[in-house]
């Protein structure tokens, strides 16, 4: 059975009883796990609604640098913080970075049209973040925000983008990028709305289980005590 | 319900277009304005398209609105036995 996960909701302007309602809906809707995205962590007291929602909530920080040089020092401090790190690409020489480190497990661009023609998921940025493991990403909310034209402009872009990615062997993620929980889908729906850029449907189901899932446990992974590199950990302190 | 129904036809026909429409066939059965739930029936062949037309939608006439799919069935039946 597959254990869905939303890999991206976001921190609502409302505040923390929004955030709670949302968590509470994610449970309901099927997810097993959800990452909400934030600067500094959940608050204490949504952290207990892990075992009462039987929801795995998932540590990630959006970053939004300027430049190259910004994003690798913002990476250095905030890596080993969160389970995952994800980059909003604004110009090209960050997203550039941001698919060739291995540090960055996502890569967002912009959501209008417009931003999106100077910057996109390109052949070039596909073949850096294939040589990265850096997964693309898609946000739903980013669709539903938008009027029909906009959508139609919207999804062309992101139709060549994922046939860049499978080229490529990119993984692909679909998130909802929700803010409030009139934007949160449930998991398969999320994975309908693929088949407007023409992904079959398992495919679709992969991308909001098992290869979200695949980035979270190997994180978890890594930050765990012990680990020193992919494949090498230490199991015991004592012994000589 | 009219205006579920209305609505529901038009994410599919903004979707998939009349040809889309066609194939999917929805057509809302119920409508419970008070649990706010329904039962939609739809081609079967076109399932997946159903529900990405239901997730496209983000409002009901005048209000913002998000449509969930709670179960799906081969049979009304099934349903509302559920």
């Amino acid at each position: 059975m597959r254990r869905f996960i939303d890999l991206h909701l976001r921190h609502p302007a409302s505040g923390t009883d929004e955030l709670e309602s949302m968590l509470r809906f994610a449970a309901e809707l099927g997810y097993s796990g959800v990452a909400v995205a934030s600067d500094s962590g959940l608050p204490k007291r949504l952290k207990r609604l892990d075992g009462e929602l039987s929801l795995d909530l998932i540590s990630r920080i959006n970053l939004r640098p300027r430049s190259a040089n910004e994003l690798t020092a913002t990476l250095r401090r905030v890596r080993r913080r969160f389970e995952v790190v994800s980059v909003d690409c604004l110009s090209k020489a960050v997203a550039r970075q941001a698919a060739k480190d291995h540090r960055v497990d996502l890569i967002n661009f912009p959501a209008s049209t417009s931003a999106r023609r100077r910057v996109w998921f390109d052949r070039h940025e596909a073949s850096l973040a294939s040589g990265a493991n850096c997964a693309y990403e898609f946000n739903a909310s980013a669709l539903l925000r938008q009027g029909p034209v906009k959508s139609a402009r919207l999804l062309s872009i992101i139709r060549r983008e994922i046939e860049n990615a499978k080229r490529n062997d990119v993984p692909i993620v679909v998130s909802s990028g929700a803010d409030s929980r009139l934007l949160m889908r449930e998991p398969r729906g999320l994975a309908a709305l693929l088949d407007l850029v023409d992904v079959e449907e398992e495919s679709g189901l992969d991308m909001v289980s098992s290869i979200p899932w695949r980035i979270v446990e190997v994180n978890r992974g890594k930050l765990a005590p012990g680990f020193v590199a992919p494949g090498v950990r230490v199991v015991d302190w004592d012994a000589d | 319900m009219h205006e579920v129904d209305d609505d529901v036809q038009r994410g599919v026909l903004r979707l998939y277009g009349v040809r889309g429409l066609s194939e999917v066939a929805p057509m809302l059965i119920e409508f419970d304005e008070e649990e706010q739930t329904g039962i939609l029936r739809c081609s079967h062949l076109h399932l997946r398209r159903m529900r990405a037309s239901l997730a496209y939608i983000t409002s009901i006439g005048d209000l913002a609105a998000a449509v969930h799919i709670v179960s799906v069935s081969g049979t009304i039946k099934a349903l509302r036995s559920s």
